[in-house]
């Protein structure tokens, strides 16, 4: 059970890592594939994004390659 | 409602909400010091700290779960619903603090990661008493986590309402979580029965209230006649000025709003969270969603320009002081002419 549970959080933290990645290129570029409202907002509104999309990144990667 | 993002839209209700969550959270954490230093005076400062942010957190997702149902059975209570995303944004954080500050006392002194320590420190997951009560606490956090970063109309859009509304609903997971994480953790820590009855009251408010207003709101629900004809809906003296009367009509919720010595009918389902129009008034000429203020005009049900949020119009007539509905709806925003009260 101890490797079981390590290895969940081991899978966790990687799945945090790529949403870090992510982040920083869906709220530069990705987000305005998606969404025209995203053209022309405020620095700090891509800022608030941040941790949606470490959090929601598969959701949102599946929505980019559909479109 | 908003055309290209920001990240708030700030009006003068929203800044003196936010001031109130402010004062209230500063209130809380001077009263529970002050109380906690009397009544266990040999209490560390990381002990009162950690649990004045649980309790704090606890008590504020109590508020926000019985908002709904208290702002159905009683419109003084919208007030507090209205801005509800900041409330519980402002729970998330203090429950953050809360689990932050608890993984830093209590499982960051060791080589093993603390993460991985709040999950293998304790391996009794087979007892009552000695279950690891953090790993409940951890899991609701995440929970919450998820709701409040994406608290925000983008995330509205773009997750897709279904998705966005389960994401949210998770909020009773969490509250079940935390439930747990509280009592078990008291098993272990406290021995007067105050502290069950306190939660034992508390989930009892939460559930009876979603239960009452849940019956009551199916009773409401009773379809009216045969959804060909004109059907009776109320008297004209039944809906309040610059409010409405709502009433289901072909399985719809309909709001039927008084204003300006007119009536106008709109589908209840605000068109940005699913809010119950129905609940809102008429401000500054438009029907306002009680849950974040969008607003349409009830006479075509659209927002005004530059927004394009529509629902649905219904026909009305009035014979006598009787209000009649046609439950056939016209398309979303379709003008439809406002029937006059006779005064």
């Amino acid at each position: 059970m101890i490797e079981l549970i390590s290895l969940t959080i081991d899978a966790f933290f990687i799945y945090l890592g790529i949403g870090l990645l992510f982040s920083i290129w869906f709220v530069l570029v990705g987000a305005k594939k998606i969404d025209n409202g995203m053209e022309d907002t405020p620095f700090h509104f891509k800022l608030i994004l941040i941790p949606g999309s470490v959090l929601m990144w598969p959701v949102m990667l599946i929505k980019i390659l559909k479109k | 409602m908003s055309v290209s993002y920001t990240s708030i839209l700030w009006n003068k209700q929203k800044k003196t909400y936010d001031i109130g969550i402010i004062i209230g959270v500063l209130s809380f954490t001077l009263i529970f010091f002050i109380g906690h230093t009397v009544l266990h005076p040999d209490a560390t400062f990381e002990t009162i700290f950690i649990r004045n942010f649980g309790l704090l957190a606890f008590v504020m997702l109590h508020i926000i779960l019985i908002i709904g149902p208290l702002a159905r059975l009683n419109t003084k209570y919208l007030i507090i619903l209205y801005n509800r995303r900041h409330f519980g944004v402002s729970m998330f954080i203090m429950a953050a603090i809360h689990g932050i500050f608890s993984i830093l006392n209590f499982h960051s002194l060791s080589n093993t990661n603390p993460i991985k320590s709040v999950f293998l420190s304790n391996l009794k997951y087979d007892s009552i008493i000695q279950f690891p009560f953090q790993t409940l606490g951890f899991l609701a956090l995440i929970i919450l986590a998820l709701m409040a970063t994406t608290s925000h109309d983008f995330w509205l859009k773009n997750l897709g309402p279904k998705i966005w509304k389960g994401l949210h609903m998770m909020v009773y997971l969490a509250y079940a979580l935390i439930i747990a994480h509280v009592v078990l953790g008291a098993l272990q820590n406290e021995t007067s029965p105050i502290l069950y009855g306190v939660v034992f009251m508390g989930f009892l408010l939460v559930a009876g209230l979603h239960i009452y207003t849940g019956m009551k709101e199916i009773r409401a629900d009773k379809p009216l006649g045969n959804d060909i004809d004109f059907v009776f809906a109320c008297k004209v003296a039944d809906i309040k000025e610059n409010r409405a009367k709502m009433v289901m009509v072909s399985g719809e919720r309909v709001a039927i709003f008084k204003y300006e010595g007119k009536l106008s009918a709109v589908n209840n389902f605000c068109r940005h969270q699913g809010g119950p129009l129905g609940e809102g008034k008429i401000v500054d000429g438009c029907i306002t969603c009680p849950w974040h203020g969008y607003q349409y005009r009830p006479e075509d049900g659209q927002s005004p320009p530059p927004f394009t949020e529509k629902v649905e119009t219904y026909q009305l007539k009035l014979e006598n002081e009787e209000v009649w509905i046609n439950p056939q709806p016209f398309p979303e925003g379709t003008h439809v002419e406002p029937v006059k009260i006779n005064q």
